[in-house]
């Protein structure tokens, strides 16, 4: 346990000064920059106003295409993370050093695999973190212009000071937007969809770091990644398709059963690894 | 800060852990309350009732029970939620209350069917009718239909100018059928019947004038026997009978390939019959609770409302009015059934007006309610117009959920009417007992509405440029309202027809 957290230590912190520190960063800022571009209201233009105002925070998250953002981040991570991995068989072979200390073979894949997540859990942390912390000032931006503007409905009736505070906003933007939504754990089917499909995620880019025997095995583990994408974000998945095919389909009971086969396979791809790493000869 | 990689899991962690309890926290402070405008709360307590409110994100189901209002949160769209209540009344738990899908196992919007058992429509031609026939395939049709590359070696066609239509039951279970005699015939047009031998195999092709759509059966299940009748179209002649059957009535029919078939199968017991005609019109038919069948029925310029027991006897009728009964084309029946017997129908009548640009408009003809227990069958008035969510009748006291515009709130000329109104009134007297308001915060949805408008300009004004306005999805989707109310201890049924 302790040779695990050691080495995991060391692998955290190498990959977050090389690059992981840089991709939340440069991620976060991006959508930061898109965000304010989007929502920064245009001023009393005497022929153009289009009443942006109006928009509540999910509406303005989503419209800015922080999520796009996000999810580039996250392929991004996983990719940095797999060509660290394989650095170290093809740089310096720090690997054959890594496999030759005195710890079982299954530690060294836990370690590994806790490094990797906790990079995970801290882009998807610091990405909440942000979101709400930008509920507040973007939120009072927008009602504060709104309740600026005017809206002529016809000629006699002309109405000002609007006042387009939503109570409960915070928990409605949260279940609303489609990238919030299905990004946070904002409700415990989205704990379970994350949660398994992040697992397996995971579970599979250590395995294909690891792994180096076979392109073919890479490859495909490359496609379970995105795999568990599909799981952890079927949320959005499920309301882009509602919304572009006018389709009526619900997340349950599909989400359940992906949640349960994603943990399945994931249990089952660290057996293999372990396994793999356990038996190999060349080392 | 030694263990970089346990604070970094670990704080993430505590953040999710945080954000799910704050997330958790929020779900009831939304403002959802029943607040009482007039009279006494008790009245409710003879209509408890459940709902569905929320947009296509999130919801809520809610219950009023004995004056209270409960609320459950889920993170579901509407739809959804839907299943998931549907599926409580149904008393499922666990899994199969996630996976329910009410749409497709309830039947709920098909009601030619019942249980496994169909009923549809066929025709031969009448024993005294005058038959052509001919050894060869009805040619006119090659040219109608994809046929054309069809080679017919032989086949067999009959013109008839008169034709009876038969009513068949079939049950999917066993591939059982039964099928008797409707009573009505066709005499409109010549009616053809033909058959085509294909070349190369050894089958054939048939196709007749007549076809199942044209004339519609209803099939109803009451305790063990399933009931049906055809509903006669424009053009039919003569009597149309109502019939029950058993599923041990059902029998196993010879397939003999044969291009129309004169004969009866299985025991169908006919119940009842009524004249079809110029002016005698069935409208269509529903079950009432358990015990009897409702029935909308013309004659001359007559609308009557009809109960049966099943053994087909007259148990109530009403006549709904004597002037307007020949405009009817449509009508639509919600019944809402307390037990057994007792029940509440809620019924609208239409007639559909062509207009000039081809498109059809509806009519409202007679509105209105019945109230069905042991005093028997007893109409009462129906009020308001549109936005009605739920109106039944009970013990003489009339329920209604309705949506109401309220244009003092918001002092928007736009405004959907996201409140709703819960009003109990006498039967008699309309007076009214209880009038309570379920007060909702959903109306601050609508300002993102404007949020795709240009708003610098006075002209067009936005009342102009909302006419086309037809939703961009991430509003409509957003945008919660009250979607469904329906009673806990009644069993709801909509049924329409044409």
């Amino acid at each position: 346990m302790k040779n695990t957290i050691k080495l995991s230590n060391y692998l955290f912190q190498w990959f977050f000064r090389k690059s992981g520190r840089y991709i939340m960063g440069i991620s976060l800022g991006i959508a930061a920059l898109l965000i304010l571009i989007s929502s920064s209201l245009s001023t009393n233009n005497a022929y153009q106003h289009i009443a942006k105002e109006f928009r509540t925070y999910d509406m303005v998250i989503d419209y800015s295409g922080a999520g796009i953002v996000f999810f580039l981040g996250l392929i991004t991570l996983f990719i940095t993370l797999f060509i660290q991995m394989n650095g170290f068989y093809t740089n310096g072979k720090g690997m054959y050093s890594i496999l030759m200390l005195p710890m079982k073979r299954c530690q060294v894949f836990y370690a590994f695999f806790l490094s990797a997540s906790a990079v995970v859990f801290l882009y998807f942390a610091l990405w909440l973190v942000a979101m709400v912390a930008l509920y507040i000032p973007i939120t009072s931006m927008y009602v504060k212009a709104a309740f600026q503007s005017v809206l002529r409905f016809s000629q006699s009736v002309t109405v000002r000071e609007i006042d387009a505070t939503i109570s409960n906003g915070f928990f409605l933007a949260f279940h609303r937007s489609i990238f919030l939504s299905s990004c946070f754990p904002v409700s415990w089917i989205q704990v379970l969809a994350l949660s398994g499909g992040l697992f397996l995620s995971v579970t599979a880019i250590v395995f294909a770091g690891l792994y180096n025997e076979s392109v073919f095995i890479r490859v495909l583990l490359f496609v379970v990644v995105l795999a568990g994408f599909f799981v952890a974000f079927y949320r959005a998945w499920l309301f882009i398709d509602n919304q572009l095919f006018y389709s009526v389909r619900s997340i349950l009971p599909q989400s359940l059963y992906l949640f349960v086969l994603a943990g399945f396979l994931g249990v089952t791809l660290i057996v293999v690894a372990i396994h793999k790493l356990k038996w190999r000869k060349d080392i | 800060m030694k263990n970089k990689v346990i604070w970094a899991v670990a704080l993430p962690i505590l953040i999710f852990t945080v954000f799910f309890g704050v997330m958790h926290g929020l779900q009831k402070k939304g403002i959802f309350y029943l607040s009482d405008l007039e009279g006494q709360r008790e009245y409710l307590t003879l209509f408890p009732l459940e709902g569905i409110a929320g947009d296509g994100t999130q919801g809520i189901s809610f219950r009023l029970e004995d004056g209270e209002l409960t609320t459950k949160f889920y993170p579901f769209d509407t739809e959804q939620i839907k299943n998931i209540v549907f599926a409580e009344r149904r008393g499922l738990t666990g899994f199969e209350k996630y996976s329910y899908n009410y749409y497709k196992q309830e039947n709920y919007y098909d009601f030619s069917r019942s249980g496994n058992v169909f009923s549809s429509t066929d025709s031969a031609p009448s024993k005294d009718a005058k038959i052509q026939h001919k050894d060869s395939f009805n040619e006119e049709l090659l040219e109608d239909f994809d046929l054309q590359n069809a080679e017919f070696v032989g086949g067999e066609t009959v013109i008839a100018d008169k034709i009876d239509v038969y009513l068949s039951f079939f049950d999917v279970d066993n591939g059982r059928w039964a099928r008797v005699p409707t009573g009505m015939t066709l005499q409109d047009k010549p009616y053809y019947y033909t058959r085509g031998d294909y070349a190369e195999t050894n089958s054939f092709f048939t196709h007749s004038a007549f076809n199942d759509a044209q004339i519609n059966a209803i099939c109803i299940k009451l305790g063990d026997a399933y009931f049906s009748m055809a509903i006669p179209s424009k053009e039919c002649q003569g009597k149309t009978t109502l019939y029950r059957v058993n599923k041990e009535d059902l029998v196993k029919t010879p397939d003999e390939g044969k291009i129309y078939d004169q004969k009866e199968y299985g025991k169908a017991t006919a119940l009842c019959a009524f004249p079809v005609g110029e002016d005698n019109h069935i409208l269509g038919m529903f079950k009432v609770g358990e015990q009897s069948i409702g029935i909308f029925r013309t004659q001359k310029d007559s609308l009557f409302f009809e109960l049966y027991n099943t053994e087909g006897t007259l148990v109530a009728q009403d006549l709904l009015t004597n002037e307007l009964g020949k405009r009817v084309d449509q009508a639509e029946a919600d019944v809402v059934s307390w037990n057994e017997r007792d029940a509440s129908i809620y019924f609208r009548t239409y007639e559909i007006v062509k207009q000039k640009d081809g498109s059809e408009a509806w009519e409202t003809v007679v509105n209105g309610m019945y109230q069905f227990d042991e005093k028997g069958l007893k109409r009462m008035n129906c009020y308001g117009d549109g936005g009605r969510l739920l109106s039944v009748c009970r013990n003489n006291l009339i329920f209604d959920v309705s949506m109401v515009n309220d244009e003092e709130k918001l002092k928007l000329p736009y405004y959907y009417g996201y409140q709703v109104y819960l009003t109990v009134m006498n039967g008699d007297t309309e007076k009214v007992l209880y009038r309570g308001q379920l007060v909702t915060d959903y109306d601050e949805d609508i300002y993102k509405m404007f949020s795709i408008y240009d708003i610098a300009k006075s002209a067009p004004y936005l009342e102009e440029a909302m006419k086309n306005y037809y939703g961009d999805s991430i509003i409509t989707q957003r945008q919660r309202q009250i979607m469904e109310v329906i009673p806990i201890n009644g069993k709801v049924e909509n049924s329409w027809w044409r």
